[in-house]
Order: C-alpha cells, then structure tokens, then sequence
C-alpha cells in the first residue's frame, strides 16, 4: 500500500477520521494519493482482489520480498505467497454472528484437514524488491516450496500461539531481508506492540477452547 | 610490600576495550529503539552478540580483578569520595553482567531466538512467560539508562581526578607517568 514507514506514518494522518464526521478528510487523503499515486495504484489493485467465503480458501500474499540464498551463495529475490488447496468461492453473503470466520474455520478443521502451499515466485531482471506497492509481472517462475497442513484449530487462550510475536525478520537460515523497508519497519513496530500487549492484564479470548472443541457451533 | 601504582596492562586493555565497547552499545540501544528505518535490524543484529561479548569479558574481569593487586586511592581523598568511588565500581561491575544478562533472559522470556550469527542462537535461559517478557524488557531499558548515568559520573570523576586533584588515579589506568 504504501512503500517505507514515513508514508505509511502520512497515510495514517491523512486516513485519520475527522472528529467531527468521523470519516476520513477527503481532501487530506486525496492530497495524500496525488503525492503519492503508487498508494492509489495498490489501493486499486486491492479493491480489484476477489475476496473468498472464509479463511479456507483464501489466499496470502507476501508483497514484501525476501532474498533467499542457496548453498552455493547464489541470492535470490523472491516474493512468497500461502495458495489453498480448496477452490475460492466467493463469500456466501454475511455470516451470522460477530466470529463467524472462525467458526467456519474450526468447522471445516472438523471436517478435514486443510493444505496451504508455500509457493515463492522468483523475480526477473529488473523486477522491483524495494517498493512492495508494485506487482511483479504475471508468468514470473513459481515454485512449489511446501505444504502447510492444519489438522487442528486452538484456542488463544492456553494455545502455543499466545505471547509470541511474528516479527518477519526472525528468518530460518538462507533467507534474509531485501532492500524491501517495510519489514524492518514491522520488526521494530511489532517489537515495541509486543512488549506492551505483554505488559496488559489478559482479557477473556473472543474464541474459546470451549467452541473449538464443540466444532464451531 | 609497596603499594603499586598503575593497573597492570591485561587489566588496562580490558577496561579501555570494553569502555570502547560500552559506549558503542549504549548508542547503539539508544539508536535502534530510536528507528523504524533499514538500520534498525542491522543495529539489532550488532546489539546481541556485542552484548554477549560484553558479558563474558566482564567475567573474565571481574575474576582479573580479584586475582591482581589494585592501586589504592590516594589518601588525601575524603571519605565520602572513597565510598562513592567503591559503590560506582559495584553499581558498574554488576550493570555489566547484569544487564547483558536481562537482555538474554528478555528474549528468553518473549521466545525470540538468542540469534548471535546466521545459524547460531544461544539457548534460553528462562521459560517463556509473555509477562515476565514484559517486565525484563522495561528493566533492560531502565538499567540501560542507569548505566548511562553511571559511566557519566565515572567519566566526570576521571576527569576531577586527571585535570582537578592531579592524583595517581587517572595514570593509574591511561599508563600515564603518576605523580
């Protein structure tokens, strides 16, 4: 959406709600797009994106792009992205109750396990890795890098998930940061939200263990 | 036995190298909490393994200094200037194993990997406890900053004894001629 920290930090201030209407300023914000006509290229292409019935078939795009190297020393730029195995359908229109995502989610878990595959596309000469707001062409080499299977769903609440940050600069070897900034931005910013998320009193988690062991009813 | 004059020179290069090696960390610490830009997972990825660095040579410090004879203060030093010297050698001593050691436990504590280079990370030292991450991490910046003061008052009291009391102190440790 936007390419380094200091315009994601205009965006916010220019996207800031009015205290009066409680909208956006359009005049701010459009002075921000005319400033940056990139942001208005992603928001486009985003609002292009066919969104998909639920968390199961849809798909993650990284955006931001990483420099893997092999065992010979060789770098590469790539972008990654998590494809489901289950068709996209398009939304079913909205879902009873405040989590009904999730619940669909732990139902379907229920039903079966579901695969994501890992699939890093490769970037062409001259193919942007330091400006996350511009696609890479289509026909870029893909490959099939993993599967991801969820046989489960858990709850926050005593889960292996709670109090750990996904800071995506904490890489596995022969994958580093690219020229791309949003990452360390991230990194920084998720540093700081950790340590205070993990200073507050723990509140009740919206979706219990209770409701995933009953299979999201 | 005549009381010596000077620190001895394996004592010496310790504390000029880790003096060199503080001050870097402390702006380091300081710049990278200060950034969201490219250079802070440089700084971060500088911070850890200095910090360790930092650690095991305070040990082997502090084990030095046990095992050598330490020149005396100067006699003509007030009292009150004799304890303060004692207690910011203490409070120095224990920030420079401890707050290597918070930031160890911190990140223990927050399930961070202790990475010191590709492909090697220390194992944690403490369970993972979101709170307790919580916690440490504050500490570590409170320390940090009492450290900042600490080295501060060691430099101004290095300088009142070099350039003020003209005393053994300061040749004591530059290898300077005393007296």
């Amino acid at each position: 959406m936007v390419r380094n920290a200091a315009d994601f930090n205009a965006f916010l201030l220019a996207s800031r709600p009015d205290p009066r209407t409680h909208r956006p300023d359009p005049s701010r914000m459009g002075g921000f797009l005319a400033r940056h006509p990139e942001t208005g290229r992603a928001l486009a292409l985003l609002k292009a994106r066919a969104l998909t019935s639920g968390f199961a078939n849809d798909t993650y795009n990284s955006l931001d792009s990483l420099i893997f190297v092999n065992a010979e020393g060789t770098a590469t730029a790539v972008r990654w992205a998590m494809v489901p195995e289950e068709a996209a359908r398009p939304p079913e229109g909205p879902g009873v109750g405040r989590d009904y995502l999730f619940h669909d989610l732990i139902g379907a878990l229920a039903r079966g396990p579901l695969r994501w595959h890992l699939v890093v596309t490769v970037a062409g000469p001259g193919d942007p890795t330091g400006d996350a707001t511009v696609p890479w062409p289509a026909g870029r080499r893909q490959v099939d890098a993993g599967t991801l299977t969820l046989v489960r769903a858990e709850s926050e609440e005593g889960g292996p998930c709670t109090g750990i940050t996904y800071d995506p600069l904490i890489l596995p070897e022969g994958m580093g940061p690219s020229d791309d900034p949003i990452p360390a931005a991230r990194s920084a910013v998720y540093a700081r939200s950790f340590t205070l998320r993990s200073g507050e009193a723990v509140t009740a988690s919206a979706v219990t263990g209770t409701a995933i062991r009953s299979g999201g009813q | 036995m005549r009381p010596v004059e000077r620190f001895p020179l394996f004592a010496r290069i310790l504390h000029w190298l880790m003096a060199a090696m503080i001050l870097t960390m402390l702006f380091v610490g300081i710049a990278m909490v200060a950034t969201v830009e490219p250079a802070y997972h440089r700084l971060v990825d500088l911070h850890r393994p200095l910090g360790i660095c930092i650690l095991l040579l305070a040990v082997v410090r502090l084990v030095n200094r046990w095992l050598i004879r330490v020149p005396p203060l100067p006699d003509t030093l007030p009292p009150a200037l004799r304890v303060a010297a004692r207690l910011s050698h203490v409070v120095l001593y224990a920030l420079m194993i401890g707050l290597p050691l918070v930031g160890w436990g911190m990140l223990s504590a927050g399930a961070y990997p202790v990475a010191m280079w590709p492909g090697f990370a220390l194992p944690p030292i403490l369970p993972h406890d979101p709170a307790l991450f919580a916690m440490l991490r504050h500490l570590h910046t409170w320390l940090a900053l009492a450290l900042f003061g600490v080295v501060l008052i060691h430099l101004a009291a290095a300088l009142l004894h070099g350039l003020l009391l003209r005393d053994g102190v300061l040749p004591s440790m530059t290898g300077g001629r005393t007296g």
